[in-house]
């Protein structure tokens, strides 16, 4: 509150100071709303954390709320690491992720950096690639041109087809243009080439924009599935979150196993711990980048608020 | 006489502008190929909606159908039940689901210790992060018999737990609320980046007219927001028909066909599952007009008011 110092000395109050009780009270009313809403969206992930962590016996009865896990073992994890099924698909997400993403920001960083430049034809190719954000021929047609390049039960049909989302590609190139116009007039009077200028002056420039797509591009790699269902008919090539799928939506873990017949007993008694498990591998890889990238998103989302 | 003139010299700029940047047009050919490719060449794909499409045959082997299967969409006992499934989804996902980001973004904007916005901010990013797979995996183990969620809705009902997805009155309420769970946080960074930009001295000027903070919401916070509210309405509004494929796909099950058959799923299930690429097509079609009516009035509506797409 203030005081009788503060007064005379004039000292300047903060405006998000709080000044008055009401605006105390109000403060920790919103707050602890908003407290009981961040539990609840990491509720269910830490559930399924506990979950997977606990003894089997334990996650077998248990029915209600998990809210710290029980006598604490890996041995799920052990379960769903020995059956090839889940290494496989782990690996296959894993190229794809890594391919998929490097294809695609070298795509979209140089459509980007091009579209950011002063072309005559750069208005044209605006409207070429804004329009394909509205109209596409839908999930026929699109198909049809897979099945027709013979791509289907091809690793590339998972790769080739996501190379820009125009989304992002007009996030970064907002980005390029904010790069202020004098430093590349005085980079290219030093003779610096067009490659030059994208690369060792703007994007260190964008840095925090280029990590945001970047972390787009890995997350929708890593997560995406239906390509994976509809292409792909070879089960070596199928990408995690399609074994997820099987276990988790179509309650069935007989293909985990090496000889895709027989389920184990092991697992057929363990299944609940197994879903559990599985979904943790799932997520783990976009859970472990997140903090490391949450601190990007103050500033770098900010380009994607303004009206494109 | 001068239009011709005007169109030769566009023409000698050009060359020129083309002689100038050749590493920058020669840089973007691949990419533009990519577009002609992946975007225009499946768009030319749209014709299979009037013809009985088989791929084999290719279109002058394929048998002229007109608006036959529009027709027939219109006419199938499916009609009606997906097209109340999907525009109920959507009209109740735009009254509920819309809203919630920017009432999160105001709430964590009211709130004035940093440490609980930036801690609530981390938690509520984390939902968008796990793929649909694992969300809906994760749903369908708490609705189960006796999962989380069926527990705790059978102990307010004093019923036995059921399986909430087996019942197709709680296929909508477990869609949306799921929607809200995963996508509310992240949507919330657009509305609380607009939030913050906005020029602290009005807030200022207003306390010193003595506006309350309510007062100050209404007059000051909301106003300032409006142009990107309504941006991202005409972009919502765009995807009427849009339930998205893969949600409704996996939520799916025989016992909830009445309320989570969409047109997505239905193209797929009778155009790729069934090859009947022409139908599918044809509902794709239909679907996609509608969307871009939907987004050409919405805009029209928008223009109104200053902030709109185009």
């Amino acid at each position: 509150m203030k005081n009788k110092k503060d007064v005379v000395l004039n000292k300047k109050i903060k405006s998000n100071q709080l000044f008055y009780f009401s605006d105390r009270i109000i403060n920790v009313v919103l707050s602890v709303i908003a407290i009981l809403i961040g539990l609840v969206c990491i509720y269910p992930v830490l559930h399924t954390l506990w979950a997977s962590i606990s003894s089997p016996e334990y996650v077998r009865a248990n029915k209600g709320l998990l809210l710290y896990p029980v006598d604490v073992t890996f041995w799920g994890y052990k379960l769903i690491f020995q059956n090839n099924g889940i290494v496989i698909s782990l690996l296959n997400s894993l190229f794809y992720v890594v391919a998929g993403v490097a294809y695609s920001m070298l795509f979209t960083i140089v459509c980007a950096y091009v579209l950011s430049r002063k072309l005559m034809l750069n208005g044209l190719f605006m409207k070429l690639i804004v329009f394909t954000m509205f109209f596409s021929g839908g999930l026929l047609p699109s198909y049809m041109l897979i099945r027709d390049l013979g791509l289907i039960d091809s690793r590339l049909a998972l790769i080739l087809p996501y190379a820009i989302s125009a989304w992002n590609m007009i996030i970064l190139r907002t980005a390029f243009m904010e790069v202020p116009q004098e430093i590349i007039d005085s980079a290219e009077l030093d003779g610096a080439g067009n490659l030059q200028v994208m690369v060792v002056i703007c994007l260190p420039l964008i840095k925090a924009t280029v990590a945001i797509i970047t972390l787009y591009y890995t997350v929708g790699a890593w997560n995406s599935w239906f390509p994976a269902m509809i292409y792909l008919r070879d089960r070596d090539k199928y990408p995690l979150q399609l074994l997820i799928r099987e276990i988790m939506i179509l309650n069935d873990t007989s293909k985990l196993n090496i000889d895709n017949i027989t389920q184990s007993e092991e697992v057929l008694n363990n299944r609940q711990l197994i879903k559990y498990c599985s979904t943790i591998v799932a997520m783990m890889p976009m859970m472990v980048i997140f903090p490391f990238v949450q601190k990007y998103f103050q500033d770098g989302v900010f380009v994607g608020s303004i009206k494109a | 006489m001068k239009k011709t003139f005007a169109r030769k010299e566009y023409f000698i700029r050009l060359k020129k502008d083309l002689s100038k940047n050749r590493v920058l047009y020669l840089a973007i050919i691949p990419i533009l190929a990519y577009f002609l490719l992946f975007a225009y060449v499946p768009l030319y794909g749209i014709f299979m909606a009037f013809f009985d499409y088989v791929p084999e045959l290719g279109f002058s082997g394929s048998q002229f159908m007109g608006f036959e299967y529009f027709r027939l969409f219109f006419q199938s006992e499916y009609f009606g039940r997906i097209m109340y499934n999907t525009f109920v989804l959507n009209i109740l996902s735009v009254i509920f689901v819309f809203p919630a980001p920017i009432i999160f973004a105001l709430l964590m904007f009211e709130i004035k210790t940093k440490a609980i916005v930036k801690g609530v901010q981390m938690l509520s990013y984390l939902p968008v992060f796990i793929s649909l797979v694992v969300v809906c995996g994760i749903i369908v183990d708490f609705c189960k018999v006796d999962g989380l969620i069926s527990n705790m809705v059978a102990s307010i009902t004093n019923e036995p737990s059921k399986n909430l997805l087996d019942d197709s009155k709680w296929y909508m309420p477990i869609y949306l609320i799921s929607d809200l769970w995963q996508n509310m946080g992240f949507s919330s960074i657009v509305f609380y980046a607009a939030l913050c930009r906005v020029d602290a001295n009005l807030y200022d000027a207003a306390k010193i007219d003595g506006a309350g903070r309510f007062r100050q919401l209404i007059s000051i916070t909301l106003p300032s927001i409006m142009p990107i509210i309504i941006i991202m309405f005409v972009i919502r509004m765009g995807g009427m028909l849009n339930v998205g494929f893969e949600k409704a796909y996996l939520l799916q099950r025989p016992l909830n066909a009445l309320r989570s058959e969409v047109i997505a799923t239905f193209v797929y299930k009778r155009g790729i599952a069934g090859s009947n690429y022409g139908y599918g097509t044809a509902v794709g079609l239909f679907s996609a007009i509608v969307n871009f009516a939907f987004l050409w009035s919405t805009n029209l509506i928008a223009k109104k008011t200053e902030s709109s797409l185009w």
